[in-house]
């Protein structure tokens, strides 16, 4: 449950833009997850909630942008799409993958009453 | 009209400021504030501050993880009951709940430091920095992180640590690597230990060294048992050179 300790990280953020400024309530926080980064949606909504309540934050709609994976092969040196880190290369069939995109992590913005 | 500072151009936009480099759009009545900031942000900032000590004191910091269970703790008793006469070693070492573990390593004669995470599962850079002041001050010493037995959740937070090193006990399957990906991709070094057990599980070690590469190409996996000692010199040896690397570093 790590999630639960990204989701206190996702809090201390929030706070640090909610001080000096007299804001009744945000309304929805906006995350960009990606497909590979090792964390569970619903496992993210569960902290989500939990670390709000009696917060501004609390009942605030998390809004998750999934970011598709994608990797360059380094042998057919392709972009290609990635789903999991296990998967081969679409195009030749190597397993040797650089990720390009889908392991962030990040809070885009949030929208505040 | 597109804004020049951050570049909307939403027509819905009713009022528009720009506060302490903040960007603020109002909507009618709520606003949106762009924040782009990575959810590991702060970790990393402690993590850069933990490996800047390091490098510093020329401490080879290595991040032990694996699931509970795997041989960790014995494997450092054992590596320091045969190198300490030539290797510097500390143990920082976490867990839920108990210093048995700690215990376990100060009556092999280990200065070991333990971390209790409480509910957490896994150790964060912060916990491990506040544990450094507890270290004693082990100029050019090899110190082990070893981290909460947990195969999915260490793997996201960085430590500070130069290696991260992954044990997988031959009892745990050899499909492992895939079904915990994070885990290996994240490494540099994977163990096989407890392979005097080979016998009597099914666990294929070719499959488990492939299965690790496919995730992370560039991981290197080495066998061993710390009851039997099978491996254990080649595992000294790349501690060796780990240490090397670190000390070398002008």
């Amino acid at each position: 449950m790590h999630e639960l300790s990204l989701c206190r990280s996702l809090l201390d953020i929030i706070n640090e833009h909610v001080v000096g400024n007299y804001f009744k309530c945000i309304k929805k926080v906006t995350l960009e997850v990606g497909q590979l980064s090792a964390v569970d949606e619903s496992a993210l909504r569960f902290g989500f909630e939990i670390v709000t309540k009696g917060t501004l934050a609390e009942g605030a709609i998390l809004d998750i942008i999934t970011i598709e994976g994608q990797a360059i092969c380094n042998a057919c040196h392709q972009y290609v799409k990635l789903e999991h880190y296990y998967d081969a290369c679409l195009n030749c069939g190597q397993f040797s993958l650089t990720v390009t995109q889908g392991e962030e992590l990040r809070i885009q913005s949030m929208e505040v009453a | 009209m597109m804004c020049g500072i951050c570049g909307c151009s939403d027509d819905s936009t009713t009022h528009h400021e720009h506060r302490m480099a903040k960007t603020m759009h109002q909507h009618e009545n709520h606003n949106v504030i762009q924040i782009e900031q990575d959810l590991l942000a702060k970790n990393n900032q402690y993590a850069r501050e933990n490996r800047d000590y390091f490098l510093k004191e020329k401490i080879t910091a290595i991040n032990l993880m694996s699931s509970p269970g795997s041989g960790k703790t014995t494997l450092l008793a054992r590596t320091f009951t045969d190198r300490q006469q030539d290797m510097d070693m500390t143990v920082i070492v976490g867990d839920q709940q108990t210093d048995q573990d700690a215990q376990k390593l100060q009556s092999a004669g280990l200065h070991a430091v333990q971390i209790n995470t409480g509910k957490v599962c896994h150790l964060d850079a912060h916990m491990v920095g506040h544990s450094i002041e507890h270290v004693s001050h082990q100029h050019q010493g090899i110190l082990f992180i070893e981290n909460v037995g947990n195969l999915v959740c260490p793997a996201l937070f960085d430590l500070g640590e130069a290696f991260r090193v992954v044990l997988l006990s031959v009892t745990e399957g050899d499909n492992k690597p895939l079904k915990y990906p994070d885990m290996f991709r994240a490494s540099d070094l994977m163990l096989l230990t407890k392979i005097d057990l080979l016998p009597y599980v099914e666990f294929n070690t070719n499959k488990a060294i492939e299965y690790a590469q496919r995730i992370n190409p560039s991981i290197h996996a080495l066998s061993l048992s710390a009851t039997t000692s099978v491996g254990l010199k080649e595992w000294y040896l790349w501690l060796k050179n780990a240490s090397k690397k670190i000390t070398h570093v002008h």
